[in-house]
C-alpha cells in the first residue's frame, strides 16, 4: 500500500485522538511510522495499525476503516477533481470508479495494487457494486461511497449482502438511491 | 504533553524527512542519468537525421543525374539504330539483321553494303564488355569502315591483289589504328567478309568473332579460322578464309550474346540450339528465320534484359549478279 494513506491515517488519528493515540499506536505495533507518500509498504502494516487504533480508543474496526475511507475521500477529490467533476450524481460517479477512476491510476502508477469493482445496473434508482481486494477493505469501500453520497448530495441505502470477511469470494454492496 | 511522545513524533519526523531527502535525491540522480541517455539519444537521433538527409540529398543528385545519362543514352541507342542497315532483298541476294543491346547502347554492331558492282561487303563487331564504352569503341570501327571511296574497305579492294588479301588489310588496319598498349583501349571481335556475287566465292576474316555458318544443300557448315581479336597484339597474323557459294545458300553470323543468353537455371542457350533452329527455318526468309531466332530466345532468356548485347546477320545469295540488274542492285544497297 502506497505511503500517503498511511500517512492520511495518522493524520485522522492525530485529528481525532491526538499525537499521543497515534504515537501509542505506533509503540503498540512496533512499526517506525517513517512513510513516505510515494513509496510503497506492506498491506499487513496497515492492518497491524487498524487493530492497535482498536484497542487503543475501542471503536468497532469495521467503522474505524468506514470513518477512515469518509476521511480520505476529500484528499482524493482535491488531488483529482476532474474525476469528480465528469458526473453530476453519485450512480454514475460510482461507476467510473472501475472502469476509468482505476485505469487512469495506473498509468501513474503501473505497481498500486487497486481493488477491482463488478457492477450490476439493476435500474436508475438501484446498482449492485462487487468487491474484489486480498486486502479485504470493503468497509473503507463503504466509507467512500458515503463520502462520495456526501458530495454529490444524494441520500441512498447500502445492503452489505455477502462479504469476504464471511467467506464470500467477493463482497456484495447493494445501493438504493434514494432522491 | 508527555516529552516522551513529543520527542518522539519529532525523531519519526526527522527520520521521514532524511528518508525522503535521501529518495528525492536518488530519483534525482535518476532523472540526472535519464535526462543524459534522453541527450545521448537526441544526439544519435540528430546524427541520423542528418545522415538520412544527406543520403537523401545524394540519392536525388543521383536520380537527377540518372535521369540526365537514360536521356542522353536513349538518344545515343536511337542514334546507333539509325546507324544499322535497312534489310536488302534483290535478285542476286539479301540481307537481314536482328540487333538487341543489353543496355541502352550496344558494343554490338553490323553493316553490309555494295563496295563495287560484285562485291557485297558486311561485317559483324562485339566490342568486349557492353555498355556506353563498348559502344563509343562500336561507334569508331563504324566510322572507319563506312563505305566511302577513300575509306579503309574500297581503298583494300582496289589495292589489294585478291579478296583474301583485302580482308585481311582491313582487319590489320582496323588492328593499327586500336591498339595501344598505353591506353584503355578496348578491344573487340570481328568477322568482316566479301561475297562476290559473280564468282559465287565467299571471302572472310575472322578476328576472333564466333565462326559463321554456311547453309548449304539443307545442311550446315561451320566454317572458321579463328584468330585474335582486333586491337589486342601489335601483330595478330590475321587469315583469310574463302569458300565457294552456289545460289541459294545461306550465310549466319553471329555474337556470343545469343550462344551465351543464360535461362533461369544458367544454362546457355548455345551454338547447336541457334544453328538447329536456323536449319529448321531454312526454307523460310531470313526475315522469318530471325523472328523465329527472336521468339527463341526471348522465351530462354531469364530476364528482362539480356545479359549482353544480341546481334544476328543472315545473307542468302540468290544467284549471279549481272550487268543488267546492277542499276536497281545499287539503288537498294547503297
Amino acid at each position: 500500500m502506497k505511503g500517503v494513506v498511511f500517512n492520511y491515517l495518522a493524520e485522522m488519528v492525530e485529528e481525532g485522538f491526538g499525537l499521543e493515540a497515534w504515537d501509542s499506536i505506533l509503540q503498540t505495533t512496533g512499526l517506525s511510522g517513517n512513510y513516505i507518500a510515494s513509496e510503497t509498504y506492506p498491506d499487513e502494516e496497515i492492518l497491524m495499525l487498524v487493530d492497535a487504533a482498536h484497542e487503543k480508543t475501542g471503536i468497532d474496526k469495521k467503522e474505524l476503516i468506514r470513518s477512515f475511507g469518509r476521511y480520505l475521500l476529500p484528499s482524493f477529490r482535491e488531488q483529482n477533481p476532474q474525476f469528480f467533476e465528469a458526473h453530476t450524481d453519485l450512480r454514475s460517479f460510482l461507476l467510473s470508479v472501475d472502469r476509468m477512476i482505476h485505469i487512469e491510476v495506473r498509468k501513474l502508477h503501473p505497481d498500486a495494487a487497486l481493488p477491482e469493482f463488478d457492477y450490476d445496473e439493476e435500474s436508475e434508482s438501484e446498482l449492485t457494486m462487487y468487491y474484489t481486494s486480498p486486502r479485504k477493505l470493503c468497509h473503507l469501500a463503504e466509507g467512500l461511497i458515503d463520502a462520495s453520497a456526501e458530495h454529490y448530495n444524494t441520500k441512498y441505502t447500502l445492503d452489505h449482502t455477502e462479504c469476504m470477511h464471511d467467506g464470500a469470494e467477493r463482497c456484495t454492496l447493494h445501493l438504493k438511491f434514494l432522491d | 504533553m508527555d516529552a516522551d511522545v513529543l520527542n518522539r513524533a519529532y525523531e519519526r519526523e526527522k527520520a521521514r524527512r532524511k528518508k525522503a531527502e535521501a529518495l528525492l535525491e536518488e530519483k534525482s540522480r535518476e532523472l540526472y542519468l535519464s535526462y543524459e541517455k534522453l541527450q545521448e539519444s537526441h544526439e544519435q537521433l540528430q546524427q541520423t537525421l542528418d545522415e538520412h538527409n544527406r543520403q537523401t540529398e545524394e540519392m536525388t543528385r543521383l536520380v537527377t543525374t540518372y535521369t540526365t545519362v537514360k536521356d542522353d543514352l536513349e538518344i545515343a541507342a536511337s542514334l546507333q539504330a539509325d546507324l544499322l542497315p535497312d534489310p536488302v532483298d534483290t535478285t542476286t541476294h539479301a540481307a537481314h539483321g536482328y540487333f538487341q543491346p543489353a543496355q541502352f547502347i550496344a558494343g554490338d554492331a553490323y553493316d553490309y553494303f555494295m563496295l563495287s558492282e560484285s562485291v557485297f561487303a558486311f561485317y559483324i563487331i562485339d566490342v568486349e564488355g557492353h555498355g556506353a564504352a563498348s559502344a563509343m569503341t562500336s561507334f569508331a570501327v563504324h566510322s572507319q569502315l563506312t563505305p566511302k571511296l577513300d575509306g579503309i574497305c574500297s581503298r583494300n579492294l582496289h589495292t589489294c591483289n585478291n579478296h583474301a588479301d583485302a580482308v585481311i588489310a582491313t582487319v590489320n588496319d582496323l588492328n593499327n589504328n586500336f591498339y595501344n598498349p598505353d591506353s584503355k583501349n578496348k578491344y573487340f571481335t570481328m568477322l568482316y567478309g566479301m561475297l562476290d556475287l559473280q564468282a559465287g566465292k565467299l571471302t572472310w576474316c575472322q578476328a576472333g568473332h564466333p565462326a559463321l555458318t554456311l547453309y548449304s544443300e539443307g545442311k550446315p557448315i561451320e566454317l572458321g579460322c579463328g584468330g585474335f581479336p582486333v586491337g589486342i597484339l601489335e601483330e595478330p597474323g590475321f587469315e583469310a578464309a574463302e569458300c565457294d557459294i552456289k545460289p541459294g545458300d545461306r550465310v549466319a553470323i553471329y555474337s556470343d550474346g545469343i550462344t551465351e543468353c543464360y535461362n533461369e537455371n544458367k544454362g546457355f542457350f548455345g551454338k547447336d540450339r541457334l544453328i538447329d533452329i536456323l536449319l529448321q527455318n531454312r526454307s523460310s526468309e531470313a526475315y522469318q528465320s530471325i523472328a523465329t531466332v527472336r521468339d527463341e530466345l526471348l522465351a530462354w532468356n531469364a530476364g528482362d534484359e539480356f545479359n549482353d548485347d544480341v546481334t544476328l546477320l543472315l545473307i542468302d545469295y540468290k544467284k549471279p549478279v549481272d550487268q543488267a540488274e546492277w542499276n536497281s542492285v545499287a539503288t537498294l544497297s547503297l
